[in-house]
């Protein structure tokens, strides 16, 4: 036998004897792997757009507060030793800007009517270099002066106000819980997408937040962004550790938005469900594709096994044909990935005004490529289908030779 | 002719069908001694048993009783791998519809069962090329089966069945599918195997040219031998 070994040879042969059943056969699993290469690139793509979303929200890449803060929502219990934190920020390398916010519960009041909110105190230039909310400013501009205020356009609607009209915030003082009011001018209006910024809060300056709470220049919040997703996702990291202390937590966006966590389980349960049910599906077809094979070529196993093939050695050959047969399958799957994937990762699909846990889906979710597509699904479904061929294997070499002699289609 | 006995053949019976009233008496009682060179034609009606007999002297099926004795061995001992192994050494087969492997070459096909042997590569060659030019097919070492004629086909599973020089060769019906001219010159050819490598034929015929040409001629009716003449 010229080049390569015996059985190899024949089952990859054996593969191109009827090339219309093995083309039919290698379409259908390459459609079942097509559908989970594009699928899974696809919930990539999805999560990596609401990663993009969560990160560049509110929340940004990471939070530094006081543990009561976080269990009370309390303004009196601002950052511990603010100082130190704010040193331990500027020096770690992995942190590339950070914006201190101040926080309280109050209300907001127009002439018209009025509402309860969240009051942000933030630092406009500073909120810029950690997050995207000031993008999406429909009119007016962002917090700039200490006067200014921001807020949703659905809150404006539902206070009916302009822009440039008075309102009145109304809180509580932190420590005493005196009532405390002041006036500003509406500079701006937002409009986020969620509810929850348009209509749940205000943006005010940190320092008039600050007056208005009597805190002198302690803070409540403190937005981390880092150098890169993949540190800010690193629950180890470093930072976390660092910037934690017996009053004080620092947390990644993914500990701060356990959704994501249970959007990704739940993206990894869909894909082990399509997966399993494809892989159900694949099995079937290559069964099918192999058993017609084998029922075909009885009398030849028994010609075979008659000049003296061993049981094992037509085992060997049916697997060498699943073998070729995957091949040509992750060929075809390829080809149609590259068409369904492509489209995908081109043109995507449009979720825009969908919310998922508190961000709206704002951009196209695209098809988003990843190495494993190209050699663990693929190695995986190879895998999938020799243990598949095993049972058609077993079957062509446990043929009684008289019998497989006397049957052939 | 050489007198020693390849095959011995002793109170050989086959039944199919396990009720009394569907019995089927395939073989009855068949003794039969087959000597080294001999070539010989089991002959008989439709049914009368011949293709039976000599799945059974083949090993690919098994008596219901009865011994068989191959070179001395005695077959029902063997495993089914001892019995594949011991097929792929000492016997050759030709089948009626010469059962050539459709996706290998001439070449290919009739070095199938050296490689199984474990022959090397010039081991192989050499034989090849020396079988090719006995059943002059030399020029066509290349084609596919789909290639070839029936009468050339028919050649190529001669030669699958003689590269490996077996005790024995069994051909079931080898000219039935053949035109009588093909037919004819695929019987001399193995007349002169048989002469050059003292390899033992048996076939299972209704050719009356293969009867003509046999040197012995075994008869069946009714699964039992009706007669045996040697000439």
């Amino acid at each position: 036998m010229i080049g390569l070994p015996l059985f190899l040879k024949l089952g990859l042969r054996n593969v191109f004897r009827n090339k219309r059943r093995s083309a039919l056969g290698a379409f259908a699993v390459g459609i079942g792997l097509a559908s989970l290469i594009t699928a899974d690139g696809f919930m990539r793509g999805m999560e990596q757009n609401l990663i993009k979303l969560t990160t560049t929200s509110l929340l940004g890449e990471g939070q530094v507060h006081n543990r009561a803060f976080v269990e009370t929502m309390d303004s009196d219990f601002p950052i511990a030793e603010p100082l130190k934190t704010e040193a331990l920020i500027k020096s770690d390398p992995h942190v590339v800007a950070y914006s201190k916010r101040v926080l309280s519960l109050g209300m907001v009041a127009s002439t018209k009517s009025s509402k309860n909110i969240l009051i942000y105190g933030i630092n406009g230039e500073k909120e810029k270099q950690v997050n995207s909310v000031h993008r999406f400013i429909s009119a007016g501009r962002f917090i700039t002066h200490k006067k200014d205020l921001v807020l949703g356009q659905r809150l404006a609607k539902k206070l009916d106000v302009q822009l440039n009209d008075k309102v009145t915030i109304t809180t509580s003082e932190a420590h005493t819980g005196e009532l405390a009011q002041a006036v500003f001018r509406v500079s701006g209006f937002i409009h986020f997408g969620s509810k929850e910024i348009d209509e749940g809060l205000v943006f005010i300056h940190y320092k008039a937040a600050q007056d208005l709470l009597g805190i002198g220049h302690e803070f409540h919040e403190i937005v981390l962004k880092f150098d890169s997703l993949k540190a800010a996702s690193d629950k180890n990291l470093t930072t976390w550790a660092a910037l934690s202390s017996q009053h004080n937590i620092a947390e990644s966006y993914r500990s701060l938005a356990p959704g994501m966590d249970f959007m990704t389980e739940m993206m990894g349960l869909s894909s082990l469900i399509m997966g399993s049910i494809l892989g159900v599906l694949v099995a079937l077809g290559i069964m099918n594709t192999l058993f017609m094979s084998i029922f075909e070529r009885l009398f030849e196993f028994g010609v075979l096994r008659a000049i003296g093939t061993r049981g094992l050695d037509i085992f060997k050959m049916i697997l060498w044909e699943a073998f070729f047969l995957g091949l040509l399958s992750v060929v075809a799957g390829f080809f149609m990935a590259l068409i369904f994937a492509g489209y995908l990762g081109v043109y995507g699909v449009d979720y825009g005004g969908i919310e998922f846990n508190a961000v709206t889906f704002r951009e196209p979710i695209y098809y988003l490529f990843q190495w494993s597509h190209v050699w663990l699904l693929p190695a995986v479904l190879i895998i999938f289908i020799l243990i598949t061929a095993i049972y058609p294997a077993i079957y062509a070499a446990r043929l009684t030779l008289s019998d497989a002699m006397k049957k052939s289609l | 002719m050489d007198n020693e006995i390849i095959y011995d053949v002793r109170n050989l019976n086959k039944v199919f069908g396990a009720n009394e009233n569907t019995k089927v008496y395939a073989n009855r009682n068949i003794n039969l001694k087959v000597r080294r060179g001999e070539f010989m034609a089991i002959i008989g009606p439709s049914g009368s048993g011949k293709s039976t007999l000599l799945n059974i002297i083949s090993g690919l099926d098994t008596p219901t009783s009865g011994e068989i004795h191959l070179s001395g061995r005695l077959m029902s001992k063997l495993s089914g791998s001892e019995l594949a192994q011991f097929r792929r050494d000492h016997i050759g087969f030709i089948f009626q519809a010469y059962n050539l492997i459709p996706v290998l070459t001439v070449t290919e096909n009739i070095e199938y069962v050296l490689v199984l042997q474990g022959k090397t590569k010039p081991q192989r060659e050499a034989a090849v090329k020396e079988i090719l030019n006995l059943v002059g097919l030399s020029g066509f070492e290349h084609r596919l089966p789909a290639e070839l004629s029936g009468g050339q086909q028919q050649r190529v599973a001669v030669a699958r069945a003689v590269v490996t020089k077996p005790d024995i060769i069994l051909a079931d019906e080898p000219t039935a599918n053949l035109d009588s001219k093909t037919g004819e010159e695929l019987i001399d050819m193995m007349l002169e195997l048989n002469k050059k490598y003292k390899t033992t034929f048996i076939f299972s015929t209704h050719d009356q040219m293969i009867m003509r040409k046999a040197r012995r001629l075994v008869t069946l009716k009714d699964g039992a031998v009706l007669s045996d003449e040697t000439r």
